[in-house]
């Protein structure tokens, strides 16, 4: 559905993205992933025609976004990463507005924007001026607004950014089903790593250019990540430290605080259960376990270019100036910020 | 090839948020109710009180002695003043009106969206540029234009009824002058202003600040007034003629150089 390959975009002696290529499938929730200034929202813009690149190619649902931006344009719905409605214009006019400007028929506009509103439960909200919505209702505006000329593929320039916690997770659920109900193929940008997992079918690690590619789980695997998971423990032990290294996929374990700090390499989501209820038929008292994103760690191993396996302690704060990855509170997100 | 469907898609939300704005609207209402009916009244009654003398006192002329060719025979002091006053000075100001709300509308509609971030939407809809400055610059030109001929009408009103007793019946518009002050020079004066404002639109970060490079935009109509009150000379219809080849001109130019600086600017203006 989304062809791009070898685009290169420079400002003046800067260059912003060098070579970067994929494709997104049909119905595929695709995201590219990169610290702030990795060319994310350039390649974003090229692919929705507002700044044409320097060399390289575009193809959205088989048209050539260079030669034919028009026709491309009317196939993508476009959100960027700044609020994009209009707060002296109603929340129906809005979409009503972009439903005529895409050249939707004047008798299709009504009830599209009624199935809309309804969709994304602005019904209520209708007639309110944009500008009175808190921001993330605001956010959901703007994805009904880029699906109103019902486009095949929808652009998502971090479409979480500056939203709260709970905001960016009814944003990120919008998103899955505006993927699997209404079939659209989305390209998502973002730095973070726990949207990244949660939502995207596969990930591209930018920085530049393209890094990586694959599924997120994939990308963890094929880095050889190790995961630190920290397991806080009324009870700690010697003992329970040889219980959890005898459990498969648990590389090492020590004691560290209290806590009882192991590493995984393969699936997570399965060594962790299995970790906990060893520890449990062996008395170990729980009170919780923490563990880092694979992702996070893959997408620190790719963008920093270091040694395979490398393995860093959970939840602790990046080291270089570049990269700060961190389990962000209360909400367990993998953060990316440069 | 201008698809008018989606201009007129463009100008009528432009519109709708002009409406919806305090300000805008205010500066529109204010700079017409201003012109039609605060300005000549000030004129008419402030020449039956000083009878005649209608210009500060520093300045040493009487409007009334300044030559005035079409004027009528037979006006008494006070009458000749109100004359002058409307054929040399309230014709050049008249130019403030269309200047003004189109200034603002056009810094509200270029500016203003590049500010809020709305633009980048427009940029990637099915638009082409073209498409995109013709329905902004028509929208910003209407309200101006529209706030000129309001303004004039009311002015013809109050001042007929203000005055009809000084020269013995309706007398306004004073002459042909006034027609393609109203009809020509406005419209191209306001758009010289928008495609201005659409200039500084490029860089300013704020639409208060794209405002700001209109201003230039006063000095050719102080000039106007000043030279004809301290007799310079007087501006007739042949002067007004060219000047509106003129500014039809600039405008021409300022239209082939605006809209690209402007849409470059706003592409460009973030680098991720």
């Amino acid at each position: 559905m989304i062809e791009v390959s070898g685009l290169v975009k420079r400002y003046g002696p800067v260059t912003a993205i060098e070579g970067v290529t994929f494709s997104v499938g049909s119905g595929e929730v695709f995201g590219l992933l990169g610290p702030n200034g990795a060319g994310k929202t350039t390649t974003m813009r090229i692919i929705c025609c507002v700044i044409p690149p320097d060399a390289g190619s575009v193809v959205v649902a088989g048209v050539d976004a260079l030669r034919e931006p028009s026709r491309a344009k009317q196939s993508i719905g476009y959100l960027p990463e700044v609020p994009s409605v209009y707060g002296r214009l109603t929340v129906r006019e809005n979409l009503e507005f972009f439903a005529r400007l895409y050249g939707v028929p004047g008798g299709e506009v009504g009830p599209r924007v009624s199935r809309l509103l309804r969709f994304f439960s602005l019904e209520g909200r209708a007639d309110q001026l944009a500008s009175r919505l808190s921001r993330g209702l605001r956010q959901r505006l703007a994805i009904a607004r880029a699906l109103v000329h019902d486009p095949p593929v929808l652009l998502l320039d971090e479409p979480t950014s500056g939203l709260d916690p709970m905001s960016a997770r009814e944003v990120r659920d919008l998103v899955v089903r505006v993927a699997r109900e209404e079939g659209k193929t989305v390209l998502l940008s973002t730095h973070n790593l726990f949207e990244a997992e949660q939502v995207c079918d596969r990930v591209a690690i930018i920085r530049r250019t393209i890094l990586a590619v694959g599924r997120p789980r994939e990308l963890a695997e094929r880095a050889s990540i190790r995961v630190p998971v920290r397991v806080a423990l009324a009870n700690p032990s010697e003992g329970l430290v040889r219980v959890a290294l005898s459990v498969q996929g648990v590389t090492s374990a020590k004691l560290e605080s209290g806590e009882l700090v192991a590493e995984l390499e393969g699936d997570p989501d399965s060594v962790v259960p299995e970790l906990s209820a060893a520890l449990v038929e062996a008395g170990a008292k729980i009170l919780s376990i923490r563990r880092t994103s694979s992702l996070e760690e893959a997408f620190i191993s790719v963008v920093r270019g270091g040694p395979r396996g490398r393995s860093r302690s959970g939840g602790g704060v990046g080291e270089g100036p570049d990269v700060d990855a961190r389990t962000a509170e209360g909400s367990g997100e993998g953060v990316v910020r440069a | 090839m201008i698809r008018w469907s989606r201009v007129l898609c463009v100008l009528v939300k432009d519109w709708r948020e002009f409406s919806r704005s305090g300000w805008l609207v205010g500066t529109a209402l204010a700079l017409t109710v201003y012109f039609g009916v605060v300005l000549p009244a000030i004129i008419v009654f402030g020449a039956r009180i000083s009878g005649g003398a209608v210009v500060p006192i520093s300045i040493p002329v009487r409007l009334g002695d300044l030559p005035l060719p079409a004027a009528p025979e037979g006006l008494d002091e006070v009458a000749r003043s109100v004359y002058a006053a409307f054929s040399l000075i309230v014709p050049p100001l008249f130019l403030v009106i269309p200047l003004a709300v189109s200034t603002v509308m056009a810094a509200d509609s270029f500016a203003g969206e590049r500010e809020r971030g709305t633009i980048e939407v427009l940029l990637a809809a099915p638009l082409t540029e073209r498409e995109l400055f013709l329905a902004k610059a028509l929208a910003s030109l209407a309200p101006g234009v529209g706030a000129s001929w309001g303004a004039f009408a009311l002015m013809a009103l109050a001042t007929n009824l203000m005055s009809a007793d000084m020269f013995g019946g309706w007398w306004f518009p004073s002459g042909p002058e006034w027609c393609v002050v109203v009809a020509l020079v406005s419209p191209l004066y306001a758009f010289l202003a928008i495609s201005l404002t659409v200039l500084a639109s490029s860089r300013a970060r704020s639409a208060r600040e794209a405002q700001q490079a209109s201003a230039i935009l006063v000095a050719p109509i102080l000039a106007a007034v000043f030279g004809q009150v301290l007799g310079g000379f007087a501006i007739g219809l042949e002067h007004l003629l060219i000047s509106a080849a003129v500014l039809a001109g600039l405008d021409a130019g300022l239209v082939a150089l605006a809209p690209g600086r402007f849409f470059s600017g706003v592409r460009y203006m973030r680098v991720d």
